[in-house]
């Protein structure tokens, strides 16, 4: 209630400085339009409409975008940074993944994921880090650019496997940054979804990366159901009470969400 | 009152924005078996970081994150690498302003919402805070270079369990007589030593006795050795505890019933006056 009263005795105060400047710019302007605010007061004071300036060249949209591995043991495939206009969807949860969110969720390749977003409309710019990002880790940027007269409803997408597990990756689905005026930053974070492809097994034979070596992409679909939801998390052969006996993760591949951190810059 | 702040309102409007110099700050441990050693709160700009995920902790940060070590008057020997020490460096000082909350008082308990604490921003732009979860061997919750808004209201954030990568989580309770320091013979816990400071905090319920270790195992002649190569190395999510259910065995100390968590850990609450 407190915090109530102090906000309204502030608006009161404004709306008392507003008035003040209506009059002024009424006493100026000779038509006394209270319909007006004072910013709008001002500019027809200085007589500005009718100057259409002929359209500029459209100036570049640039953002940088640096993804932080906020996991123990878990290694980042190749990133995928996608900016688009509202309509595109990398992945829906509760539906099945696309062949491209497969092959990277179980494999780490990112190319057909690129190509599935560049194929549309709504693509703005998109593209890869150089290489993996290893656990505990902050990603080198990467910067996207587009024409700035398409900010309007755009979106953000970025997804990387967790490289020791059969299909789970980590990111964020279509965040609205279409406010980000240049110098701006802002910070977001990521859970950690299953794609629904490949069974949990856990076993080395079916985890790629420096740990196992073992296989990452492949057609078949045998998960439980084919539908994109969050993680579970691991269950590792740590705990014997609770644990997975067969198992090849080690309760270091262990992860809490979220598991990226996606600092994204407006530099131009 | 009503003057004084009709003659804030009317600065502020004059121009522009101005920030906040007074705040009020709970916390809320929203974990089942984690307390809340004393919390560093520190309003700072962008020249002082307590911690950033993905890069190696300081000092500074390990005293916190292993011991709840903020201030020399807590721990002597931390009298050259806390954040006490840290943040009133000359390089440090004109760059933020701290306070340390509930020294010599027992840690938060779990499920608990601390008193309000007011706190002088100095319009600072920025807020952190620090604080560890007892007992493990270096997990805190960090808010990290928070915002401080300009509108007066009351704003609520949530706080995620970082690990800060200094000890390896071996999960072995400190209050343990039957195993010491690898070449050292110290005991277990605190800052730079294995095993789990605040096993034996008034608040630490089913902890447990006997377990062999998890991320690092105990040696056979009854030592702990907490090699570099062990340790994470840089801040990151904590991957949570693992724990076991036999309280007098198995590989932990702490109970997968009790102690586990997930994000987030904590709820600030953080009133702009």
């Amino acid at each position: 209630m407190k915090d109530l009263t102090q906000i309204s005795t502030i608006r009161a105060v404004l709306l008392v400085l507003c008035l003040l400047i209506l009059t002024a710019c009424g006493g100026n302007n000779g038509n006394g339009n209270n319909d007006d605010d004072g910013a709008n007061g001002d500019t027809s004071g200085d007589g500005g409409d009718g100057n259409q300036t002929p359209p500029a060249e459209v100036s570049d949209a640039t953002f940088e975008v640096t993804i932080t591995n906020l996991t123990r043991a878990q290694p980042m495939s190749p990133v995928a940074i996608m900016l688009h206009q509202t309509g595109f969807n990398s992945f829906t949860d509760g539906q099945p993944a696309s062949p491209g969110l497969e092959l990277l969720a179980e494999g780490g390749d990112n190319t057909d994921v690129l190509a599935e977003v560049e194929a549309r409309d709504e693509h703005l710019a998109s593209g890869s880090t150089d290489g993996p990002i290893p656990p505990a880790t902050i990603g080198d940027p990467v910067n996207l650019t587009f024409p700035s007269d398409q900010l309007e409803d755009m979106r953000i997408s970025v997804i990387t496997m967790l490289v020791h597990t059969n299909d789970a990756f980590s990111g964020v689905n279509a965040v609205d940054i279409s406010n980000m005026e240049v110098g701006d930053t802002i910070a977001l974070t990521g859970p950690t979804w299953d794609a629904g492809t490949e069974i949990n097994d856990e076993l080395g034979a079916n985890l790629p990366g420096p740990d196992f070596g073992g296989e990452g992409f492949n057609g078949a679909r045998d998960d439980l159901f084919d539908r994109v939801r969050f993680h579970q998390g691991v269950v590792t052969n740590t705990s014997l009470e609770s644990g997975l006996a067969d198992s090849s993760l080690e309760e270091r591949h262990r992860f809490d969400n979220p598991t990226t951190k996606i600092v994204v810059s407006r530099i131009e | 009152m009503k003057k004084h702040l009709l003659t804030t309102a009317l600065v502020a409007a004059s121009i522009g924005s101005v920030n906040a110099a007074e705040i009020t700050v709970s916390i809320t441990n929203l974990t089942q078996g984690m307390s809340f050693t004393p919390r560093l709160l520190v309003a700072h700009n962008k020249q002082v970081d307590l911690f950033e995920a993905g890069q190696p902790a300081t000092r500074a940060l390990a005293w916190v994150a292993e011991g709840g070590v903020i201030t020399t008057a807590q721990n002597a020997n931390s009298g050259d690498s806390n954040f006490e020490y840290l943040l009133e460096r000359p390089e440090n000082a004109d760059n933020n302003t701290w306070r340390a909350f509930g020294i010599g008082g027992t840690p938060l308990p779990p499920a608990t919402q601390s008193p309000d604490y007011t706190f002088d921003t100095e319009d600072f732009p920025y807020l952190s805070l620090v604080t560890m979860l007892i007992p493990t061997n270096d997990a805190f919750a960090g808010l990290d270079t928070w915002e401080i808004p300009t509108e007066p209201g009351t704003y609520t954030v949530t706080l995620n369990a970082y690990d800060s990568g200094t000890e390896a989580n071996d999960e072995i309770s400190a209050t343990r007589t039957d195993v010491t320091e690898a070449g050292t013979a110290l005991a277990l816990g605190g800052y730079a030593v294995p095993g789990m400071a605040g096993s034996g905090n008034p608040n630490a319920t089913n902890v447990g006795t006997g377990g062999t270790g998890v991320a690092i195992q105990i040696q056979a002649d009854n030592t702990l050795a907490d090699d570099e190569a062990d340790r994470e190395g840089r801040v990151h999510i904590h991957r949570n505890v693992n724990g076991d259910t036999d309280p007098n065995g198995g590989i932990s100390d702490l109970d997968s019933t009790v102690h586990r968590w997930l994000n987030p850990v904590a709820r600030m609450t953080i009133t702009i006056n």
